[in-house]
């Protein structure tokens, strides 16, 4: 078990370069993936959890997300399918007129560091390209990403494209960015609002796991 | 008291006759003000910055009552400036700034694609830096400070110093740069020194065209914080922003103080920074922007109280609810208890807490500089 403790403390620590090796070393001392994955996973929750009680920084929490990049690419190809079968779906993405994406990425890979699936669409999306990644990925979750108060409007836009597509009872709707706030996720008829990177994790999981 | 003198009182922790009131347009609210005080025949898009900020005309600046007039340095030309047809555009760092159509028909421009995304230490020996030599950076600069010396008695604030932190981020993208100044220390250290080096020597040669002229040098955009907490821990800050920033601030200063000894730096910076206000009173920082009134750890009055013997406050009227979203009553209680916390015994030039958005009526920010005049005036008696 040492060495899985190992690997949950060099996840939290953020060492990308550690990482690959460690889990190279958990492997050949007879884990299994799915056990590495789950101390990497533990190691993840951590973060969040600081994060969200604002006791760590964009920084460091960055360097856990690559740390756990790195540690995963040597895993993948040892999960089976049933190992690899996501908690659910979420599609990503920052508004129209939007161009910032280190909130977003830093959701993206919190979600999965927690098991989640994340389908990723990038910046400046049109509220159509959100309605139509849900539908062919099938999506539990669709999280949008607005940095500033003109491109806040954006989300009423997305919220009205799935009522229009007629599968907005399907798909939730979380949101998130400097400006937005739990009263405007409110009006907008969004279904959650998360204030941090960690926030949005926690929220996805249990929106997933309901 | 004229403007200068009554921003020069203010900036010196004294009281002035009334609160300093100023502020910075990007250009749709200009073209609104424009029509709000029925200004029409001023220029259309009077010279714009990266951030669709405008350079706002004497006269706009009197007619509103305003104490300052905000000068920012030309751009330098280097290898790596271009235009594109779409607006978009490379600047002398290297840096592509997108041009981004947002709602309600206004723009934007955006960084994407930063240079040095995949540089290593060898790549920063040879990349093709800008030239701080270069004349284009202040050319005109003197005809118009002198201009607005010589006319006015506005405060001049020039927005001349570069940026370190920041400009590294912009260089070498976010995520990457903030992996680097936890793992990456080295080259985090190289790349920042490389540009410190190259803003210290532009400020000589800014300094010694047009030094003369300026009441304020703004340092350049270093932002620390985001709205919950600081960008980085106080730990990295110290250990690894902190000397570069010291050195370039320093510098800048003493070399500043050789036109002007009457003179103040003011540094910008956005978010929730309160655990750095300490090391930026110890670099020689005399002035804080925008004072960020929403972020985290940001209460005017503990600030006041905490350090408004030694840092004046600039900004603090909220951007991000009340002036886009409030009503004038709104405004006038959020400028009362600015004026309440942080005017009494100086130390406090007002304004928006950042470049006025396309979502901000002129009818709004009238109405704010008329609460400045009717609430600022010393002494300071609001309940």
């Amino acid at each position: 078990m040492e060495i899985l403790k190992k690997i949950a403390e060099t996840l939290y620590d953020g060492n990308e370069d550690a990482m690959p090796g460690l889990v190279q070393e958990a492997i050949e001392n007879g884990f299994s993936a799915q056990e590495v994955l789950d101390a990497m996973m533990a190691g993840m929750a951590i973060v969040g959890d600081e994060f969200s009680r604002d006791e760590l920084y964009i920084p460091e929490v960055l360097c856990s997300c690559h740390a756990m990049m790195e540690g995963s690419k040597v895993l993948k190809p040892l999960l089976t399918d049933q190992d690899a079968k996501a908690l659910g779906t979420v599609i990503l993405g920052s508004v129209q007129g939007d161009m910032h994406d280190i909130g977003k990425n830093l959701v993206g890979m919190m979600l999965e560091g927690r098991g989640l699936k994340v389908i990723d669409i990038g910046i400046d999306v049109p509220p159509e390209k959100f309605v139509e990644a849900a539908i062919g990925n099938n999506a539990d979750i669709v999280a949008c990403s607005a940095l500033l108060t003109t491109t806040m409007p954006e989300i009423s836009k997305i919220e009205k494209a799935f009522v229009d597509a007629g599968i907005r009872d399907k798909v939730k709707i979380m949101i998130g960015g400097a400006p937005i706030t739990q009263d405007f996720c409110d009006r907008m008829e969004c279904d959650a609002y998360a204030k941090d990177a960690g926030g949005a994790a926690t929220l996805a999981v249990k929106m997933c796991e309901n | 008291m004229n403007s200068r003198e009554r921003v020069m009182t203010a900036a010196n922790h004294r009281e002035p006759d009334r609160v300093p009131v100023d502020m910075v347009l990007t250009i749709d609210v200009y073209r609104d003000m424009k029509k709000v005080l029925n200004m029409e025949h001023l220029p259309e898009t009077p010279r714009m910055g990266r951030w669709t900020e405008v350079q706002m005309p004497i006269e706009m600046i009197e007619k509103l009552g305003l104490d300052m007039y905000y000068i920012s340095p030309r751009s330098g030309v280097s290898v790596h400036t271009k235009g594109f047809d779409d607006g978009s555009f490379t600047d002398e760092w290297g840096c592509y700034w997108k041009k981004t159509a947002i709602d309600g028909g206004h723009f934007y421009f955006e960084l994407v694609n930063p240079p040095l995304a995949n540089a290593t230490m060898e790549d920063l020996e040879t990349y093709e830096w800008p030239d701080p030599e270069d004349p284009k950076r202040y050319a005109g600069l003197k005809e118009e400070m002198k201009e607005v010396r010589e006319t006015t008695n506005l405060a001049i604030l020039a927005k001349f110093a570069g940026a370190v932190f920041e400009l590294a981020t912009y260089m070498r993208g976010h995520e990457r740069w903030y992996r680097d100044i936890i793992n990456n220390q080295e080259f985090a250290h190289a790349l920042m020194d490389k540009i410190c080096q190259i803003q210290k020597r532009t400020n000589e040669v800014i300094m010694a065209e047009v030094g003369d002229y300026v009441d304020i040098l703004r340092l350049s955009g270093e932002d620390l914080g985001m709205q919950d907490r600081p960008l980085i821990s106080p730990k990295t800050f110290k250990k690894v922003v902190k000397p570069h920033l010291k050195e370039l601030w320093e510098h800048a200063k003493k070399t500043l103080h050789n036109y002007n000894p009457e003179a103040k730096i003011m540094l910008h910076t956005c978010g929730s920074v309160r655990p750095f206000i300490a090391d930026f009173i110890e670099c020689g920082v005399d002035i804080l922007d925008p004072v960020q009134p929403g972020a985290k750890d940001m209460n005017r009055y503990e600030l006041k109280e905490a350090f408004g013997k030694d840092i004046v406050f600039h900004g603090n009227i909220d951007i991000q609810k009340i002036l886009p979203f409030g009503t004038l009553e709104d405004i006038t209680n959020e400028v009362k208890d600015a004026i309440k916390a942080l005017a009494p015994g100086g130390g406090f030039l007002l304004a928006p807490a950042h470049n006025v958005q396309g979502d901000v009526s002129a009818e709004k920010l009238v109405h704010m500089v008329n609460c400045v005049h009717e609430y600022g005036n010393y002494p300071i008696s609001l309940d």
